[in-house]
């Protein structure tokens, strides 16, 4: 699972949201670092609907445009729950191996 | 859609980037990614928006969806799943020939300086006989296909190339291409 595509499944999580709320909700998820392009976000989201891990929540018009909102899907939820075991079982292990050379103690 | 008169210049901007993704894709996502492109320029003033443009970096991710979609991005017709696997092959096939040639230039040089244990240097070392200019130029430029190939169909969503076959075609490239 690519970094963008884990941030959009998370700003997901437990609200619908359209577009730019995905946009904005993962620049802050992610402390400003993923920036989603519209153009990449749109490629992302119809890779995730594709596989069906995002699905069309409903349709709202603003200001005289439409504005779609998307939700998680159920299979989108246990991929996203498995990707996250996967990388904080990943953290522990490197992090076990930090603590254990750390400078010092070597040797000790 | 609103009558194109009715939309602000920056709307109509966004719009005339679009007109870049496929027709059928356009259809069912242009108004929601314009509605999300408006959503982002919302603190930009009535005034402003007469003179607003969208950016080199949201204009570049729509080239880039476009592209991806035409080379066979999930949401891609048939035909665009086609064209990338297509081009992707022709990316392949293509820098497996240089390949199979860099192997044969390394064993021609290793051969004529006697460093090939076993195998006498050869009398002549004419084999690697010159072209001409405009060859030589030909040559190169056609080299440059595969690798822009390369650029382009290897999206993100471009599927894993299987390398077992890849690595055979190159043993026997190399095997063969000396025979003929």
């Amino acid at each position: 699972m690519t970094e963008q595509a884990f941030f959009v499944l998370t700003a997901l999580v437990g609200e619908p949201r359209h577009g730019y709320g995905i946009v904005r909700q993962v620049e802050e998820l992610s402390d400003g670092r993923v920036r989603l392009r519209v153009g990449t976000l749109y490629g992302v989201l119809e890779r995730l609907a594709s596989d069906g891990l995002v699905e069309p929540d409903r349709e709202e018009v603003r200001q005289g445009r439409l504005r779609r909102y998307y939700r998680l899907s159920e299979s989108g939820r246990r991929d996203l729950e498995a990707e996250v075991a996967r990388q904080t079982a990943n953290v522990a292990t490197a992090s076990a191996r930090l603590r254990a050379a750390r400078p010092g103690l070597a040797g000790a | 859609m609103a009558p194109q008169e009715d939309l602000s210049p920056l709307e109509q901007r966004y719009r005339a980037w679009l007109r870049l993704l496929p027709a059928p894709y356009r259809e069912v996502w242009q108004d929601d990614l314009v509605a999300t492109f408006l959503d982002g320029a919302e603190d930009i003033d009535e005034a402003g928006l007469a003179d607003a443009h969208p950016t080199w970096s949201e204009a570049g991710s729509v080239v880039a969806l476009a592209v991806r979609l035409r080379l066979g991005a999930p949401g891609a017709t048939p035909r665009a799943v086609a064209l990338g696997a297509g081009l992707r092959l022709l990316a392949l096939v293509g820098l497996l020939a240089p390949t199979i040639l860099s192997f044969l230039y390394v064993d021609s040089v290793l051969w004529t300086s006697g460093r090939l244990p076993g195998v006498a240097v050869p009398l002549t070392d004419g084999h690697l006989s010159s072209l001409d200019g405009a060859t030589r130029l030909a040559q190169e430029a056609l080299l440059l296909l595969p690798v822009a190939a390369l650029l382009a169909a290897f999206h993100r969503d471009a599927p894993p190339v299987r390398r077992t076959p890849w690595l055979a075609a190159l043993v026997i490239g190399v095997v063969v291409e000396p025979a003929l």
